[in-house]
């Protein structure tokens, strides 16, 4: 969407959002499409790689964030506010839809 | 947005996939799984907790025990204990998965049918092969499966790991530890020169005096100035790397005199860890579904370009730039798995996502990693974006590094086998 600064993104529309220009909007002005958290247990099949449910060391347990703190979290990666590399990196690979997707999930506590 | 061959349908999309198979005479859709290591045990975790009992799960794997190769290095540096890396198949039993521990021996593509060495025979909708890796006969000239207790890979782990621990214990004050490197494309990169920063990093408390000898085929190798940096400043003066260059790839051993020639010039060595040329586990040659060593396969899904009632998994896909390691099995065998239910069950199917991160140790507490994200375009597996640590970093840096792998283990163990029945 390079034309609009504000990303509204839901539904059928979400599919319309995505690539470099949705990414800087993200960094500029967050806001997300609503979260499809079936999309979003899908994806956190790639966070259990490393997230596990034992006690936070290195890598920080992630199940039970709300919505806006893991939303924020991801965000900061992508917009490089965080700096991790292999986090920065994951938070590349993952759009406006996705983020949504994942927070919606985890806020479910279905990983608690 | 890369596309999935079968057609992505977003849930956003609101239409699902009709159950593309359904064998007639059958309640639930088969899926069969071999081989239970971090592809396998992965994809047959995933496909009995998300298919939520709509898809009948069989895993077929021969040992009752999965020891990680994974970590191995780690033993093999005294870090750590041969029970932390072994892992059972209780908790994916408990899961739902029906687990047979029995090797399968041929494939029959027409009838859907895979025998089993036991003699038992179990039909699929859909077969999944994890099976790691095999070696190239007759790569290492001298070497033979005969000659692997003298001369140990230990590139499965094992029993075969433990021997070479025992060996490296036994070693004679001043003795040589020589190793013979594979050549490109093999199971985990870095995984050679892991184990001799961790068989360093035994001899540089108990045999300081000791040598390690390395002929490689390769010009270079992975991280390798991550290693070099590590392993002057750990170990200066103990480790000799004889590369491409200077012969390393024209070798020979003799099990019997235990000596490696290199270029033609032998040396007597008192361990030999022999890490010969890989190809795909037996039985994806067996099914017919290898092309050269290696079984090719669509990035979409995972499925196999020879056969679409067939996924490869792991280390024995042919899939494009993602390395062969358990983290890439792993991330592989969710595409996978979500594909499969979908096409079996008409399920919601996502678009594929793949990711890679390896951890290296040079020394206890000095941890290195690589990683990078990947896409699926319709000829391979294509790398996005990547990382690697950087020479010249703080130890402080290097212990979190080193913090994160142990936490990846954890959490990746846990996601292939479930949590462990007590
Ligand atoms: C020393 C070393 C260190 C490593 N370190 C790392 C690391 O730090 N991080 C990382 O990500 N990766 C690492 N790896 C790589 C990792 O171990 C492999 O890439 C990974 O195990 C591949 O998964 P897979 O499912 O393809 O094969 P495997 O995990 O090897 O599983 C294959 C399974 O199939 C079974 N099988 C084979 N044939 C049959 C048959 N005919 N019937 C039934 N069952 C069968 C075998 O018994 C085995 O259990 C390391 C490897 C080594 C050797």
């Amino acid at each position: 969407m390079a034309e609009g600064k504000r990303l509204i993104c839901g539904g059928l529309v979400a599919v319309l959002c995505g690539g470099a220009a949705a990414a800087d909007a993200l960094c500029s002005d967050p806001v997300l499409p609503a979260g499809d958290a079936a999309y979003g247990a899908y994806l956190a099949g790639s966070c259990r790689s490393c997230h596990g449910a034992g006690d936070p060391g290195a890598i920080p347990a992630i199940a039970g964030m709300t919505r806006e703190d893991f939303a924020a979290a991801l965000i900061g990666y992508r917009c490089g506010r965080r700096t991790h590399a292999g986090m920065q990196g994951v938070a590349r690979s993952l759009g406006p839809r996705e983020i949504a997707a994942l927070a919606a999930y985890f806020a479910t506590g279905a990983e608690d | 947005m890369a596309l999935n061959r079968r057609g992505f349908l977003g849930a956003g999309a609101g239409v699902l996939a009709a159950p593309a198979v359904l064998a007639e005479g059958h309640a639930r859709p088969r899926v069969l799984v071999i081989g239970g290591g971090a592809g396998g045990a992965t994809a047959a975790r995933y496909l009995a907790r998300d298919g939520a009992g709509a898809v009948a799960v069989t895993l077929v794997e021969p040992s009752r025990v999965y020891v990680s190769c994974f970590f191995s290095n780690l033993y093999l540096g005294g870090l750590k204990r041969i029970e932390e890396i072994g892992h059972s198949y209780g908790g994916l039993a408990r899961g739902g998965v029906n687990v047979v521990h029995d090797w399968a021996v041929a494939v029959d593509r027409a009838a859907r049918v895979v025998t089993l060495a036991g003699g038992g025979e179990l039909g699929y909708d859909r077969l999944i092969l994890s099976p790691g890796i095999d070696f190239v006969e007759g790569a290492v000239p001298g070497w033979s499966l005969a000659a692997q207790n003298a001369m140990p890979h230990a590139y499965k782990a094992g029993s075969q790991t433990e021997l070479l621990r025992a060996q490296v214990a036994a070693m004679p004050q001043g003795g040589i530890f020589a190793m013979v490197a594979p050549p490109n494309p093999y199971r985990c990169p870095p995984g050679p020169y892991e184990r001799v920063s961790m068989v360093a990093h035994v001899l540089k408390e108990t045999n300081p005096t000791a040598k390690i000898l390395i002929a490689d085929p390769k010009p270079k190798f992975s991280k390798m100035s991550l290693f070099e940096e590590g392993w002057a400043e750990h170990y200066p003066g103990m480790i000799d790397w004889v590369g491409e260059d200077f012969g390393g790839g024209v070798v020979r051993v003799d099990p019997d005199a235990m000596t490696l020639s290199i270029d033609g010039e032998a040396t007597r060595v008192d361990v030999c860890n022999v890490i010969p040329a890989m190809k795909a586990g037996r039985i994806a040659q067996i099914a017919g579904v290898t092309e050269g060593n290696w079984a090719p396969v669509h990035a979409a899904d995972m499925s196999s370009r020879v056969d679409p009632d067939i996924h490869v998994l792991g280390d024995a896909a042919a899939q494009g730039d993602m390395p062969k390691s358990g983290f890439a099995a792993n991330s592989q065998a969710k595409v996978c798995a979500n594909a499969v239910l979908a096409a079996l069950t008409g399920s919601a199917q996502f678009p594929p996502r793949y990711a890679n991160t390896c951890w290296s140790l040079i020394a206890p507490q000095d941890g290195v990693k690589v990683g990078a994200t990947y896409e699926a375009t319709a000829e391979k597996i294509a790398r996005v974006d990547g990382f690697i640590s950087q020479p010249g970093e703080t130890a402080a840096l290097r212990r979190e590094t080193y913090g994160e792998s142990e936490d990846w283990y954890a959490a990746m163990t846990a996601d292939m086998f479930g949590a462990p029945v007590t």
